[in-house]
């Protein structure tokens, strides 16, 4: 199973929708981060990314989407998550506190 | 789960009475507290077990120090919930750090090289990790301007903390990463996974960069292999004395001979040459081309400087020389004893070598007013022949200072530059002896003063901050 895909590279308003199946491990981890380091180097504002279809969300996974948050916001862009499975969303929590990232309700 | 078998466990402590009254039935529930305690302290221990092996399967699956460095940063940063982690590498000449991975850049970005001096590693060592960087500027350490910059250029990027990739012997990088997320300081677990990720990290870093091409061909660093074998097994050869000794005299204590106290005595003493023997084979095992982790004690230096003079007497005897110290202070710094003998050893054996037969050696130890850009530190000054007689000898380290060519980790004074060949001490024609204790004194913080290095003569400063 593909670790993720991209399901819009440039929507409306400059934002990128992701969309995050299956196990979300290391190399899964590294592949998101190259991505979104493309899509800052592309100047994109926003990038949506739905955690709806990952069955495990590894500290590597986690320790991404941390650094990248930081990444987007220090470059003036927005990183948000969507659709946590309750499983993710309490490993979130434990590590970094959930409430850290931004949450939008649909990708 | 386990709340419930905690709370199963204090069930069935309750349920037992004890025949002696209420106030006894308090220590089955503190030893089931207890055994409570243990087994959460166990879970955990499996837990961070567990997560070892995990780390070692990811880092040792590959062969590239951006990719390892990379995997060592995501894992710092999801493990600890920080948003930034900075990895760097030594370079291949071992002087530089080299940024191999940026999670969460800002603006600016982590400077990409750094070059780590050898007060900062030593300050580095003597820091519980993870190490606050600020700390540095407060440490009382003169911090030179090269770090200051780079330090200065982390903190404004949003980086706090620092810790060396140390396998245990060998520092094979530096992490620096922000304070946590969510604001908490480092607890006891966080600390045990940057000791975890920072280990198994530093020993699969350290097996790449041993496999590197540029750093087999090093012209240098064969010679650093090339010394280190010859000291070993020179010390080797060593150990075999003090063992015979002990063999024969342990075999006439058997025999119940008289004056047994005697033998005892030698035992004992051969023993303890033994284990300093052993001591220094240890240290010099533990010696790195790149940066030497140091195990500093209080220790005094001219008892060290003693000792590593000791063992060339016979040399001494035979060239019919003299040694004088001029000046002697027993002052104890922190320094690394097995190495800084090592050190000290080479330093004396390259002047024994050189001194003319007849030729004096003169030796002093004393208290060095701060020169320029140090702190307060101990002065020691070895010089044969001429070179070291008379005024020369009594410079005080404040005297004007060149350095020379990159990649020394000496001192050539000025004044003695001008009217001398200085051949023999550019790099590569240099006793290798000579450089690979040049470059352990510089771990230490120290330096190295050459006023003089010639045929028959040499006459060497060495500084050590106190």
């Amino acid at each position: 199973m593909k670790s993720f895909s991209i399901e819009n590279n440039r929507g409306r308003n400059g934002t990128c929708r992701i969309s995050l199946s299956g196990r979300f491990g290391d190399s899964a981890a590294m592949e998101l981060e190259d991505r979104l380091n493309e899509l800052l180097k592309e100047d994109t504002r926003e990038a949506r990314i739905s955690l709806k279809g990952v069955s495990f969300l590894s500290s590597e996974g986690i320790g991404v989407l941390l650094g990248m948050e930081h990444s987007f916001r220090a470059s003036g862009a927005r990183l948000s998550l969507a659709d946590l499975p309750p499983r993710a969303e309490a490993d979130m929590k434990l590590v970094a506190g959930v409430e850290y990232f931004n949450r939008v309700t649909e990708l | 789960m386990s709340s419930g078998k905690e709370q199963d466990g204090r069930a069935a402590g309750a349920g037992m009475e004890h025949p002696a009254g209420k106030n006894r039935k308090k220590a089955p529930d503190a030893n089931l507290d207890r055994i409570n305690q243990l087994r959460r302290e166990l879970r955990r221990k499996d837990e961070l077990l567990q997560m070892s092996l995990d780390f070692a399967a990811k880092f040792s699956s590959h062969s590239d120090i951006e990719l390892i460095s990379r995997k060592i940063s995501i894992s710092l940063s999801g493990n600890l919930g920080v948003e930034k982690v900075a990895v760097y590498t030594p370079d291949a000449g071992g002087k530089d750090q080299i940024l191999r991975h940026e999670l969460g850049r800002g603006m600016k970005g982590a400077p990409e090289s750094l070059y780590a001096g050898s007060s900062f590693l030593r300050w580095l060592n003597t820091q519980e990790q993870p190490a606050l960087i600020d700390s540095y500027f407060n440490a009382g350490v003169q911090v030179k301007e090269a770090e200051a910059g780079w330090l200065e250029d982390l903190i404004r990027e949003g980086y706090s903390y620092l810790s060396p990739l140390d396998s245990g012997s060998e520092i094979s990088g530096l992490a620096f990463f922000s304070g946590k997320v969510n604001g908490d300081n480092f607890k006891e677990r966080d600390r045990e996974l940057i000791r975890v990720i920072s280990v198994i990290g530093a020993a699969a870093l350290g097996t790449v960069s041993r496999r590197r091409p540029e750093q087999r061909a090093a012209p240098e660093e064969l010679d650093f292999h090339r010394f280190k074998e010859d000291e070993l097994a020179r010390r080797s050869f060593e150990l075999n004395t003090p063992l015979t000794v002990l063999k024969s005299t342990l075999w006439s204590v058997e025999t119940g001979m008289t004056g047994e106290g005697l033998m005892i005595d030698m035992a004992r003493d051969a023993v303890s040459n033994l284990q300093e023997k052993i001591g220094e084979l240890a240290g010099i095992s533990e010696l790195r081309y790149s940066t030497s982790k140091l195990n500093l004690k209080k220790t005094d230096i001219t008892a060290i400087m003693d000792d590593s003079l000791r063992k060339f007497i016979p040399e001494i005897e035979q060239k019919f020389s003299t040694v004088d110290y001029s000046e002697k202070m027993h002052r104890e710094i922190l320094v690394d004893p097995g190495k800084m003998e090592l050190a000290l050893t080479a330093v004396i054996k390259q002047v024994v070598e050189q001194v003319s037969p007849g030729g004096r050696i003169v030796l002093s130890t004393s208290f060095s007013e701060k020169p320029p850009g140090e702190r307060e530190g101990v002065e020691m000054k070895v010089c044969s022949g001429s070179v070291g007689d008379g005024e020369d000898h009594n410079d005080s380290l404040d005297r004007e200072l060149s350095e020379i060519g990159a990649g020394s980790w000496f001192i050539v004074r000025a004044g003695w530059e001008a009217g001398n060949d200085r051949s023999g001490l550019n790099a590569g024609q240099q006793p290798p002896s000579l450089r690979i204790a040049f470059k352990i004194i510089s771990d230490h913080g120290g330096r190295v003063y050459v006023n003089g290095f010639g045929q028959g003569d040499i006459s060497l400063s060495i500084w050590l901050p106190a």
